[in-house]
């Protein structure tokens, strides 16, 4: 199952998202501020800061959730800041929730097998019963195995530990053949050994799919992009390569100092 | 096929024998059109189920539905039309209504979908009271003859049984199928549906046309059967029981609205003529089931059955849905 490089027009070496100069303000409280970036073809970016920087919020603007105040956003070539959530996923935008948002009294196998419809008419079948063998099946058990969650299938969400959940949650990014990947906070609340085989997991996604990450711990999303952005109070602090960000006084600052505190 | 799937072909096929063999028992036309009654009900309560069950969407104005496809039934007849033209102007009237509520109702879920169709059966209601020219006010319409000799209590009750089972049929089928699984996407979680690409308002409305299609069935047996439509059909009242009947019966389940008919037309009309107070009875059952049958019968029974054999029950019957405790284990019989 390898996600699509992009089949939507935009030519080769474009860049996959663009952010212009974003802004999000809930009455007096500017969540977001002038927030530039480009996602190159093939690119892993991550966004750090610490809580309450404004991630989760970019993050949503990028998704489609939460229309932004100021700024553009652009995927794929085409402007798409007020475009809704569903349209965007059709054109190719595949997402996690950093709250794990599942089917939770449907089968493993049903969760994936509906995101895998997703969007197309194939979903819309209401005159025959599922079956085993349709497309849908056999790409969302591919997806499954990858994921490593095959045996589980059967299984009712509920079930599964919190760790399989966020596997599931990326199973069902995966099995629409995204055009981008946007995790949310993937490793939210993972133990350490949860954590390892997730970050195995990501590590091993097709290098063509471009990542956009949003994450809190720093380790993690060091480990696993090209270029790091982070964020404090709605504004940019340094974009750059992960040992740039590492080193940078100011992320140091602001992790340290937070980590001081608790 | 697996063990259990086998088992449940087998009581279903049980089920329907015994449906079918009822008129050979020698019961009274009472018992058949108390029958034909039941299965009316099933069929209405079926399509509450099936919005309920699967779309997450309890509705309380289906009963006003039923009521406008018999009120369509009513007036055709009360002009001189002859049967067809009746069926086909409650279809009408019945996809017309249920694109209105669909429509008015689609951007909503849980308690605010329950209010929106709570005041379209109101206004329903009303319509049925104030539009006297057509609907006949206060006192309704009277004198709907069935056609042919669908009068005949036992041909009336073949007719209804198999209306019934292809209805529930129908539902099953939807229920399984791809949009039965996007439907059960959307009660578990729009915003993920959103994400995954799914139009969700479109996939209410489809849902609704359907669940409304098989309420305007159940309107047109209803009148053919009591010959008689009023105000009070429409009435908030009716829709109430059909959702006590669902619940009662399971939720989600295939049988479920069957079993919860079965239970609040018996009391309704067999033990109101004992007990004065029927309502109370059918209150208490209510809230027995609530304490401990949160599931209904036909969602725990299978649950106690497999509790008394020593193990937990494994995938769920068809068209059944998990339990709200999550209970479903892997079916170890997955394989044939």
């Amino acid at each position: 199952m390898a996600p699509a490089s992009d089949p939507r027009g935009s030519g080769a070496g474009a860049p996959v998202l663009v952010i212009e100069d974003l802004g999000k303000r809930y009455g007096g409280v500017q969540a977001v501020d002038g927030i530039s970036l480009v996602l190159e073809p093939g690119e892993r970016f991550g966004v750090i800061g610490p809580n309450g920087a404004g991630k989760t919020t970019l993050f949503k603007m990028i998704a489609g959730d939460v229309t932004p105040t100021a700024g553009a956003v652009h995927l794929f070539g085409r402007d798409v800041t007020t475009m809704s959530t569903a349209r965007r996923a059709r054109m190719g935008v595949g997402r996690t929730f950093q709250i794990s948002n599942l089917f939770r009294e449907m089968t493993v196998l049903d969760n994936v097998r509906v995101a895998a419809r997703g969007g197309t008419a194939t979903a819309r079948v209401f005159w025959r019963p599922q079956r085993a063998k349709d497309d849908a099946s056999q790409r969302s058990l591919a997806a499954l195995e990858s994921v490593g969650l095959a045996d589980r299938r059967d299984l009712t969400v509920a079930n599964l530990s919190h760790g399989e959940q966020r596997q599931l949650e990326i199973a069902m990014a995966l099995v629409g053949e995204p055009s981008i990947l946007l995790l949310d906070e993937p490793a939210a609340g993972l133990s350490a050994a949860e954590r390892t085989t997730l970050k195995a997991l990501i590590e091993g996604l097709p290098r063509s799919l471009p990542i956009l990450l949003i994450e809190h711990d720093m380790t993690l999303a060091l480990g696993l992009t090209d270029r790091v952005m982070c964020m404090e109070n709605g504004h940019h602090v340094v974009t750059g390569s992960p040992a740039e960000v590492r080193e940078n006084e100011t992320v140091r600052e602001i992790y340290l100092g937070r980590r001081d505190k608790k | 096929m697996n063990r259990r799937m086998l088992v449940n072909l087998a009581l279903l096929g049980l089920l329907l024998v015994v449906l079918l063999a009822l008129p050979y028992f020698g019961v009274s036309n009472f018992v058949l059109g108390l029958a034909s009654t039941i299965l009316i009900a099933a069929v209405l309560a079926s399509s509450v189920n099936f919005l309920g069950g699967d779309g997450g969407m309890v509705s309380l104005g289906h009963g006003a539905i039923a009521a406008a496809s018999a009120y369509a039934v009513g007036w055709a007849s009360r002009q001189g039309l002859d049967s067809m033209t009746q069926v086909l102007l409650a279809l009408v009237v019945t996809l017309v209504v249920s694109f209105l509520y669909g429509l008015l109702s689609m951007r909503t879920s849980g308690i605010y979908f329950l209010m929106v169709t709570l005041a379209l059966g109101m206004l329903i209601y009303g319509l049925a009271f104030r539009l006297s020219s057509v609907t006949g006010g206060e006192n309704g319409i009277s004198g709907i003859a069935a056609p042919g000799n669908l009068h005949e209590e036992w041909i009336y009750y073949y007719v209804v049984l198999g209306i019934f089972v292809i209805t529930t049929g129908a539902l099953w089928v939807v229920s399984s199928s791809p949009f039965g699984a996007s439907l059960r996407g959307l009660r578990d979680s729009e915003s993920r549906m959103r994400s995954l690409g799914y139009s969700v308002a479109q996939y209410k409305l489809s849902a609704f046309m359907i669940s409304g299609t098989v309420a305007g069935i159940a309107g047109v047996l209803a009148v053919w059967h009591t010959n008689f439509v009023s105000p009070s059909s429409a009435g908030v009242e009716r829709s109430v029981l059909l959702v006590v009947m669902v619940i009662l019966g399971g939720i989600g389940t295939l049988l479920g609205p069957l079993i919860g008919a079965a239970v609040v037309v018996l009391v309704e009309n067999v033990l109101s003529s004992y007990v004065d107070r029927w309502p109370t009875a059918l209150g208490l059952i209510f809230i027995l089931v609530i304490l401990f049958a949160r599931a209904g019968v036909a969602g725990s029974v299978p649950k106690v059955l497999a509790k008394l054999r020593g193990r937990s029950p494994s995938a769920t019957p068809p068209g059944d849905r998990s339990s709200p405790e999550g209970t479903a284990v892997p079916d170890r019989n997955h394989n044939p």
